[in-house]
């Protein structure tokens, strides 16, 4: 049993590694290109990741929000809720805490309180609005949320533009709000480095949504809603209820990732301040990476972010360019998403595998029976077009 | 001799399909291949069709060595095949149907008047009428069938294989193919029929070649053997027959009254359906696939809702209840399709085991799942329903699916609900799985509680049934009970006709 689960644990881990692997000599052959040498260059990316304890700890922050997004990517995707709205649910989350934190009254708790309540909330909702549009108008959930990304984004542009923009700053025409009181500030872990008390938030929230996902009957149902809705239907899951509630604490807690970047590093509200980092998409593909694992996803949402924080270093100190990170971590999402399609494509073999050893069963049957070489391709590419569309 | 396969092989992975399998067809012979599932004759099939390349092996057509890559290379060597689920174009006409993929041409056009001569033609010479401009929508099975086999007489098969042909047609239907089989045969084609219903093999075939395990067991004239012999051979001991004990009913359980159900577009798919179980009682519902059982059952869990009419369980309403709420009131349900409602194929064992009974206290408390009581929870039910799983901790997909069967169906049972629903409960599941699972319904009944019995299958209906409902397009098309049923009465009214003893 012991040596099963061992198995299963490296098995999911053998694809993760391979990637970035790939990833990694694919890169070292476009730093060929530019015409240094790969192993000096990645020498320099992996001390400015993590060469020292400064490096080390800025590190760690960038990964803080991509973490939080990694989490809450995986439980909408674990349950087959494909949004990719994290981006959006950061900027309403990182907006209602910034206006919480400047302009509500009372004592600092209860504003500290308000601004994260009131950011949960307003994820939250944003995020299920999505889901009612898919319920109601059976709209694509991919294709909402990223619209609504922009929607966000250019929402709270109008406000901070129009109505709260910072006007005292001589930092040039920044679509900002004003800085918020140092009393309300995530304070910093360490005197004098930049890593705050967001990343605590996002380590405890790992082991909130590990324990969520796998020892409550909430994550139960909801894992076996996204395996097969059709069997949780049928075992009285309410689907509806779970659809919301996942998309729900998907939102909110992308919501907290920007939270945590206005209270933790910039201490204001900064028009596109998410955008321009990726952090949700970089979120999304330490989820993918980790098979919405959420100890995996810590581990890769450092690992990515200090590519990034790595390859800052290499365009600080050498003549290779700062794309060359982005290389790297394109590779790594072509990879992750090829592995969809190659377990996508597994599947169907074990299916066949299967079908031999019961050659009568309807299922397989409908899966297998092949007619002619049109009829099979028809069938994949309806089955393909039917998982893009779900 | 037409044709020979020698020595055929086939491996996947580790699993051996098929051992060192030699089959031989003689022009107008009808051979049937007959064993239980997983037996490997889909397997040799689809070798025979191109659709499976054998690991070792040679296939000789007419004294000739050949290599079959794919279907079309096998429709070139004159095989042909009926397959089990048609694969016909809703849309298009009978003509269209049968002549798609060898359509007659004028220049570059499609020469549409020609094809519905040949269409005719070919009718008329096998003599099996059928209207070619008729559309496939709507279109009973049996017709269905009809077209398959024309399409592939149409390509010029002089080998025709029929993969389980009967599975899906009523009794009449049956009978009607049976002697389209042998009119086939007289007419110099060679039949290769796989089955497991042994009396369509002793009422058509010439000779029956019995697999298991992937070998060939035995290659028999009919006229030598007897059904008895076949079925041991099969399964390698003899069955037996199974004696239901006798049992007191009860109060009435599941009360259902004028039960009518439309589609989406409005048309009607249940009428007035009026049926009850009690206590103590297996009752049946017999029906080709698709006249309304499916919905049916759907209805009666509450994952389809009814538009008028009234169920009760022991007189609560359960009428367009939620699924949780008619599982609380003492319902539990063995779908009719084990990986799509049944089961997650990619969930593990215990995932699927403690689908229905996680919120119990057996299971979790305050929300929380002990996944110790889960795993052992699995385990009793991996242990007194014979499932045979190496842990509970393995996938789903990883079970065969007469094992997947008895996990679902154990775990129905203990959901110990005064009324259990089975549909299907044997499909595709070999005969040892079969009679485990026959065995717990009627132990099941024994303990006093009702069982609604759903099922295409007529053997397995009038078996355990102590009564039985006839549906037939939505509507009940009869009732009859254990003294007095008889099967070709359940025939007639599987196929529309009417009642004529009672009424």
């Amino acid at each position: 049993m012991l040596r099963i689960k061992l198995k299963r644990y490296l098995s999911q881990l053998a694809h993760p590694v391979f990637a970035i692997g790939i990833s990694l000599v694919l890169g070292a052959i476009a730093i060929r290109i530019v015409g240094a040498n790969p192993l000096e260059i990645y020498g320099i990316m992996l001390n400015g990741a993590f060469g020292n304890k400064y490096y080390i700890l800025a590190t760690l922050t960038r990964a803080t929000p991509i973490i939080i997004c990694g989490l809450g990517a995986a439980i909408a995707w674990s349950t087959r809720y494909m949004g990719i709205g994290g981006e959006g649910q950061m900027i309403v989350g990182g907006f209602v805490t910034s206006i919480f934190a400047l302009y509500m009254p009372g004592p600092e708790w209860l504003i500290l309180l308000a601004a994260i309540l009131g950011s949960i909330a307003a994820g939250g909702v944003y995020s299920v609005f999505s889901g009612w549009l898919l319920r109601k108008f059976k709209m694509s959930l991919a294709i909402t949320t990223l619209m609504l990304n922009y929607v966000a984004l250019f929402v709270t542009y109008h406000f901070v533009a129009n109505r709260f923009l910072d006007t005292t700053t001589t930092e040039g025409k920044l679509e900002q709000t004003k800085q918020i009181s140092a009393s309300l500030r995530f304070p910093q872990l360490f005197e004098g480095y930049p890593l705050h008390l967001g990343f605590i938030i996002a380590v405890i929230l790992v082991f909130l949504l590990w324990f969520v996902m796998n020892k409550t009957t909430f994550g139960y149902e909801a894992k076996m809603s996204g395996f097969n809705r059709s069997f949780s239907d049928f075992g009285g899951i309410n689907s509806k209820k779970i659809m919301y509630s996942v998309l729900f604490i998907s939102g909110a807690i992308c919501a907290l990732a920007g939270t945590g970047e206005v209270l933790g590093t910039q201490y204001r509200y900064v028009h596109n301040m998410y955008v321009s980092a990726s952090f949700a998409w970089i979120g999304l593909n330490a989820a993918l990476i980790s098979n919405y694992n959420p100890l995996g996803i810590l581990v890769s949402s450092i690992i990515l972010a200090g590519i990034q924080t790595g390859g800052s270093a290499i365009a600080r100190s050498t003549s290779v360019p700062l794309e060359i990170s982005a290389i790297i971590q394109g590779c790594i999402t072509l990879f992750i998403s090829a592995k969809i399609i190659i377990s996508w494509k597994r599947n169907k073999k074990e299916l066949k595998k299967e079908q031999i050893m019961n050659d009568e069963t309807i299922e397989q049957n409908k899966l297998l029976n092949t007619g002619t070489t049109q009829d099979v391709l028809k069938r994949d590419t309806e089955e393909l077009e039917d998982e893009v569309g779900a | 001799m037409l044709l020979r396969m020698d020595n055929i092989v086939k491996k996947y992975g580790d699993l051996v399909a098929n051992d060192k399998v030699n089959l031989t067809l003689n022009k107008g012979e009808i051979l049937a291949v007959i064993g239980e599932n997983g037996a490997g004759k889909t397997t040799l099939m689809k070798v025979l069709y191109g659709l499976e390349q054998p690991t070792s092996g040679t296939i000789v057509i007419n004294g000739e060595e050949i290599q079959i890559k794919d279907a079309n290379q096998a429709i070139k060597n004159g095989i042909g095949m009926v397959q089990q689920h048609f694969m016909l174009f809703e849309t298009f006409n009978v003509t269209e149907n049968i002549v798609y993929g060898k359509e007659p041409r004028k220049g570059v056009f499609f020469d549409l008047e020609r094809a519905k001569r040949d269409v005719k033609k070919i009718s008329q010479e096998y003599e099996l009428p059928l209207d070619p401009e008729r559309g496939i929508a709507g279109m009973p099975v049996g017709l269905r069938q009809r077209v398959e086999i024309l399409k592939v007489l149409y390509q010029n098969s002089d080998i025709i294989i029929f993969d389980e042909p009967t599975a899906v047609l009523t009794p009449q239907e049956v009978k009607e193919l049976l002697k389209t089989l042998k009119q086939l045969a007289k007419m110099g084609k060679s039949i290769i029929i796989i089955t497991h219903k042994l009396y369509e093999v002793m009422s058509v075939a010439d000779r029956a070649m019995v697999m298991r395990a992937g070998e060939v067991v035995a290659d028999v004239r009919i006229e030598d053997t007897t059904a008895e012999e076949l079925s041991f051979l099969m399964v390698g001991r003899h069955l037996i027959e199974q004696k239901i004990p006798e049992k007191e009913v009860g109060q009435v359980l599941l009360n259902v009254e004028d039960l009518c159900l439309a589609d989406e577009h409005g048309s009607t798919i249940l009428k007035d359906v009026n049926i009850h179980v009690k206590s103590g009682e297996i009752v049946g519902v017999a029906g080709v696939s698709g006249n309304g059982q499916t919905e049916l059952v759907e209805c009666l869990f509450g994952l389809r809702k009814a538009v008028t009419g009234s169920i009760s369980l022991k007189e609560k309403n359960l009428f367009n209840k939620s699924v949780k709420f008619i599982r609380k009131a003492g319902i539990s349900l063995v779908p009719e399709d084990r990986y799509i409602w049944g089961s997650a194929i990619e969930a593990t064992l215990y995932e699927s085991a403690i689908m229905g009974h996680y919120a119990k206290p057996e299971i979790s408390s305050k929300g929380m799942i002990s996944g110790k009581k889960a795993i052992e929870f699995t385990q009793q039910i991996i242990r007194d329903f014979g499932v045979k799983a190496e842990t509970a901790e393995q996938t789903v997909g990883s079970l065969s699916g007469g094992n997947a069967q008895k996990l679902i169906v154990g775990r129905e049972i203990k959901q110990d609900t005064p009324l259990l629903i089975v549909a299907e409960p044997t499909r595709g599941v070999d005969v040892g799985a079969m009679e485990a699972i026959h065995d717990k319904i009627i132990e099941k009944r024994m303990n006093g509680d009702g069982v609604l019995l759903v099922s295409s299958e007529l053997s397995e209906i009038i078996k355990l049934s102590d009564r039985i409902y006839v549906m037939y397009e939505g509507e009940i098309n009869g009732e009859l009970f254990k003294e007095t049923m008889d099967e070709e009465e359940i025939g007639v009214l599987m196929a529309g006709g009417r009642k004529h003893a009672e009424n």
